[in-house]
């Protein structure tokens, strides 16, 4: 038997081995990203193993080719090949979702950006083994550019700042190179090797760059981070909750609201029931750590005995909740991971966040405790609204029959489920309205309190109740525009009210004068009030850590010098400078639930002690207690919008996102101005890739979808066909001979009934793609250009 | 498809059209009309100043496809007699003899036929429409590849009869041959230099059984519905019109078709497209519209954009 000679492997290579540039480029690409994902996968050794397949797998399929084929006559302009080869790529470039299907199980899968950078580098790095092939190499070129720029957009990773900075070298030199192939005149002596340009335009740049890089390095200091948070489908949020998302919750606004729980249930319950319910005493106590016991308040002479006196009434008027005291203990605060907090859970909340559960309210301070006071004596003293039972889809529904306010114009709804929480008080946003409880449909098993707060008529609401509260929701608006009615008299005008009182001592006067100075020319009313309160979240700093030592006695006045402490120091200089203001306030205390809370496993978010918040609370006419929040960084209270405050909200939350991600925002928009700008290219380009594919699958249509394509370039090309013209007509004037036997093709099978498309289907196929090889985009804009020169110039 | 089986069709009718283009030089879209309205059986009215060629164009088509040529030159005097032909009586034979006139013929020309009066004009009705005349209370059949040609002048208006709109719908197409081009002029001066082309012969290329061949040909290329609605579509348009008084009538709209298929038949196709019934629009719509219209190729555009043409079946 006679052995068929073959060609060596090493010849078949050269023939479709890619060129040093391309591939030195789309490894430069691979490395970019391979950079970008080790900042923050979770398994190195998942992600060398899966970079490590990507690259082998095209290089294979090359020598393969290599081996098979090499020999074909044709192969590198072979249609088929380029078409099966493009075919190929998409396959290879979709890969890393089926990975991502492995990865996931094992709990090392990647986020969405990232699978789709790496699919963007799969089709590069193929489209550049294989850049011998057609285009491929410019495709692998452009694929590979726009990775990089916007990996380098992205992160702020020196190592891949570097490697990008020799991508736009070896880019440099690959397009010169490419270019220069393309002149027809190289040289005098028709060898364009022997023209130093190439080589002198990249060493010419590359001092240049370096150059300024250097400048630029001693002169530019480094931003450690541009915030991306946000930006991308998958990044938003400020947590870790969607267990593949590079930063956020992952999953958006609507899953955020939790209209869809699925559960309520503890994930650990067993452990739950093993633990001590805790009351707001403790929750405090774990917040906030324990009130500071009183070294030497008085004087030294003071018998131990009544030391030891003080400190005990100090914590049986904390366990009773009767006060809190602003001195606490040092804390070290720890990180919870998500197990943790469910097992912590206090309660869960099914609703629309951020929100705040109100627990407590306290009205007396004293510059070291507050407490609540006896408030019979309160000349605005509420009369006890009265609870009524409704009946709402056959449910019973109590609700206080409260006075209504202009400026209460929404209602919000949450459903709450009561877990490891002591305490007899309904958790119910600020503004409670109604509420539901199963099967408990007797008012009075409830009671009105003077904090005018729901309690139960018992020790403690049972675990596991589902409470459904509804409460009002003003308009922050409607109460800004409020200058003459209903604020009139928006401040307190009983000067022995005991919510505008502030303690005697010497930060009173420093207090009166701050709230002065602040709301001096401003309209008396809820605007003064929003002042102050964003005087404390724009000039002073949230820190936990900043605690006032043990022997203070002016918490206030500690808290104004240093500018910074905890949040419930914020809510009590918040509230004392509203009342040295003139503004009847309170202080509150409870939960918040932020989105940072939100559990998109159960659709739900867990409220635990870390949850616990203070905030203080306006009252302006006498009605409601408004909430308010000074410490920078908790989310402002809820509020409703007309539609021109939505969208005047959402002008103002771009510009921000504008200002705070220059980087990205330029990118984006240059992104969009080129996507404006391109439009028609961009579209005519997607419908090809639409038709390539109809082309396989609908094989009776492909002479429409041919014919729809064309028109559709014509489009793009700013030469639109109108409808009364003929296609026929209007492609032959491209003077295009593909296009005559496309234009013969078309119109036997729009126009004649004997036409057989079966028996010519390799002739559709070939001169459907014979007139789309031949009329592109620029090919029609070419014949425009010629046709109407004055137009055009 | 293509029209594969019309290979020796095609090649004659290419060499009419060479012939023709001998005789009227630079005019190639008018002697493609020219032929097409040939041989989709239409009659011919050209709309033209003297001297451009209109005669010599319909001397040279009756030469190309052989059989009779007849010429007539309309007067006011013109009798209608003179056209169709009488019977006489022979005393020798003691009975009617009929002298057949000019419409007996393959190809008549009527020269100038606005100076015809309407009386005389209504003679050709009958055998343009039908191809027979009747003499007598007897219908005698014509040539079935009768064909005529008439030609007017649109300036000289007086002693004219204008072409009554009855009239008017008998004809294909109006045509326009209009001045040539400066190097064709230039060329067909030089074609005058001598005697040479003074006394030159056109062979005969077409006979009579081939046209009549190829006339059956055209009758089956196909129309398909959607073009047939666009071909409604548009003559409805022309009725709606405002510039045009009487737009086109079914006999117009067949004829349009019979042009259409014969653009088609021009073009090798064995099926009409929206394109071909665009080609012949304009001559075909000119007879509709009024000549008192400065720019009647305007309107015809105009009513042709106000219908989106139909793509796929």
């Amino acid at each position: 038997m006679v052995r068929k000679p073959t060609t060596p492997i090493g010849h078949s290579l050269t023939r479709v081995a890619p060129t040093i540039e391309t591939v030195t480029l789309a490894g430069l690409a691979v490395l970019v990203l391979y950079n970008f994902r080790a900042e923050f996968c979770r398994s190195l050794w998942s992600l060398n193993i899966e970079t490590a397949v990507y690259f082998v797998i095209p290089i294979i399929a090359l020598v393969w080719i290599a081996q098979k084929f090499a020999d074909l006559p044709g192969l590198l302009d072979s249609r088929k090949w380029k078409w099966g080869l493009q075919t190929a790529a998409v396959g290879f470039a979709f890969l890393p979702i089926l990975t991502q299907l492995v990865l996931r199980l094992l709990r090392v899968g990647d986020s969405f950006e990232v699978v789709a950078m790496v699919m963007l580098l799969n089709a590069c790095w193929f489209l550049a083994v294989f850049s011998r092939f057609g285009k491929f190499g410019q495709a692998a070129f452009a694929i590979g550019l726009a990775l990089v720029l916007f990996i380098c957009l992205m992160t702020q990773n020196r190592t891949i700042y570097v490697l990008a900075f020799f991508y736009a070298l070896v880019s440099l030199w690959w397009l010169l190179g490419d270019y220069w192939n393309r002149v027809t005149v190289k040289a005098i002596d028709g060898d364009s090797s022997s023209l130093p340009i190439r080589g002198a335009v990249v060493l010419t740049t590359l001092a240049v760059v370096t150059c300024v890089g250097v400048v630029a390095s001693f002169s530019v200091p480094i931003v450690e981070a541009v915030a991306t948070k946000g930006f991308m489908p998958s990044s938003g949020g400020d947590s870790w909750y969607d267990a593949y998302a590079r930063s956020g919750i992952g999953d958006g606004e609507m899953l955020t609201a939790g209209q869809n729980a699925t559960t309520s249930g503890a994930v650990d319950s067993d452990q739950f029931i093993e633990d001590d319910k805790p009351s707001m005493y403790d929750v405090m106590m774990e917040k906030y750590d324990g009130p500071a016991r009183i070294k030497k308040r008085k004087n030294r002479a003071v018998a131990l005995d009544t030391v030891a006196k003080h400190m005990h009434d100090v914590i049986q008027s904390e366990q009773s909740g009767k006060s809190f005291r602003t001195v606490r203990q040092p804390k070290d605060t720890k990180d919870l991971d998500l197990e943790n907090k469910i097992t912590k859970a206090l309660f869960f909340v099914e609703g629309t966040v951020p929100a705040r559960f109100t627990m407590d309210c306290f009205h007396h301070f004293d510059g070291w405790d507050w407490t609540k006071t006896d408030l019979t004596q309160e000349a605005t003293q509420r009369i006890e609204p009265k609870i009524s039972l409704n009946s709402k889809a056959g449910k019973p529904w109590l609700v206080i029959d409260s006075a209504q306010r202009d400026y209460l114009t929404g209602y919000r709804a949450h459903q709450v489920k009561i877990m490891r929480l002591d305490d007899e008080v309904i958790p119910a946003p600020p503004l409670f309205k109604s509420w539901h409880i199963a099967n408990v449909d007797k008012p009075d098993f409830f009671q009105w309190d003077e904090q005018e707060l729901i309690r139960i008529d018992g020790d403690s609401i049972p675990p596991q109740t589902m409470i459904n509260v509804v409460s009002q929701v003003p308009n922050y608006h409607l109460l800004r525009s409020s200058q003459s009615s209903p604020f009139t008299s928006a401040k307190e005008q009983n000067p022995n009210s005991i919510y505008v009182q502030v303690p005697e001592n010497r930060t009173r006067g420093c207090l009166v004068a701050m709230a002065r100075d602040w709301t001096d020319g401003i309209p008396e009313g809820w605007q003064q009030v929003e002042t102050v309160v964003n005087k404390f979240r724009d000039g002073f700093i949230l820190d936990p850590t900043a605690l006032p030592p043990a022997d203070c006695e002016d918490t206030v006045g500690w808290f104004l010098d240093k500018g910074r402490g905890p949040a419930y120091l914020f809510a009590t200089v918040a509230t004392q400078t509203l009342r040295a203001a003139g503004y009847r306030t309170r202080l509150a205390s409870g939960f918040i639930a932020t989105r940072t809370d939100y559990d998109r496993v159960a659709n739900q978010s867990i409220i635990t002690s870390d949850n616990a918040h203070m905030w203080p609370e306006v009252c302006l006419d006498k009605g409601h207690w408004l909430p308010v929040e000074p410490t920078p960084g908790f989310p402002i209270p809820y509020s409703t919008q007309t539609i021109a405050q939505r969208i005047y909200a959402a002008i103002w939350g771009t510009l921000r996102m504008i200002v705070r991600n220059p980087l990205l925002s330029l990118f984006s928009i240059a992104m969009l101005f080129l996507a404006v700008r391109f439009s028609r290219i961009i579209l005519a380009n997607l419908a090809w890739i639409g038709w390539r594919v109809a082309l396989a699958i609908l094989p009776q249509y492909r002479l429409k979808l041919t014919r729809l394509l064309l028109d559709l370039r014509c489009w793009a090309a700013n030469f639109s066909r109108p409808s009364f013209a003929c296609p026929s007509n209007w492609m032959r004037q491209f003077d295009s001979q593909p296009s005559n036997k496309f234009v013969l093709l078309w119109q036997s099978k729009s126009f004649s009934s004997t036409f057989d498309s079966t028996a010519s289907s390799n002739e559709i196929y070939n001169a459907c793609c014979d007139v789309v090889e031949s009329l592109t985009v620029s090919r029609i804009k070419q014949f425009v250009v010629k046709c109407n020169p004055k137009d055009n110039s | 498809m293509i029209a594969d089986i019309w290979q020796k069709e095609l090649q004659l009718i290419a060499s009419v059209r060479g012939q023709l283009n001998q005789a009227l030089v630079g005019k190639q879209d008018t002697i493609e009309m020219v032929i097409a309205c040939l041989i989709s059986r239409g009659h011919l009215l050209f709309d033209d100043l003297p001297g451009l060629g209109k005669t010599t164009l319909a001397k040279a088509l009756s030469r190309t496809i052989g059989g009779k040529f007849a010429r007539v030159q309309c007067t006011p005097d013109l009798l209608p007699s003179d056209i169709t032909g009488f019977n006489i009586f022979d005393q020798k034979n003691h009975s009617f003899e009929l002298r057949k006139g000019p419409v007996f013929s393959s190809l008549l020309l009527t020269d100038e036929i606005n100076r015809a009066t309407p009386r005389t004009q209504s003679a050709l009705f009958e055998a343009m429409a039908e191809r027979q005349v009747t003499i007598d209370n007897e219908t005698i059949e014509l040539s079935p590849t009768f064909m005529v040609i008439a030609t007017q002048n649109p300036v000289e208006s007086h002693g004219a009869y204008p072409l009554p709109e009855a009239q008017l719908d008998r004809f294909a197409m109006k045509l326009s041959i209009g001045y040539p081009d400066s190097d064709d002029e230039i060329a067909m001066l030089g074609q005058f230099v001598g005697d040479k082309f003074e006394s030159r012969e056109f062979e005969t290329l077409l006979s009579l059984d081939e046209l009549a061949n190829i006339q059956s040909s055209v009758a089956s290329v196909e129309v398909c519905e959607s073009v047939r609605r666009y071909l409604v579509e548009l003559g409805k348009a022309t009725r709606n019109h405002d510039v045009i008084d009487l737009g086109l009538s079914p006999r117009g709209l067949i004829t349009w078709q019979r042009v259409s298929q014969a653009w088609a038949f021009l073009q090798g196709r064995s099926f009409v497209v929206p394109a071909d019934v665009q080609a012949v629009a304009t001559p075909v719509l000119k007879l509709r519209v009024p000549a008192s219209i400065e720019n009647p190729e305007a309107v015809i555009q105009e009513i042709i954009e106000s219908l989106p043409v139909p793509t796929e079946q």
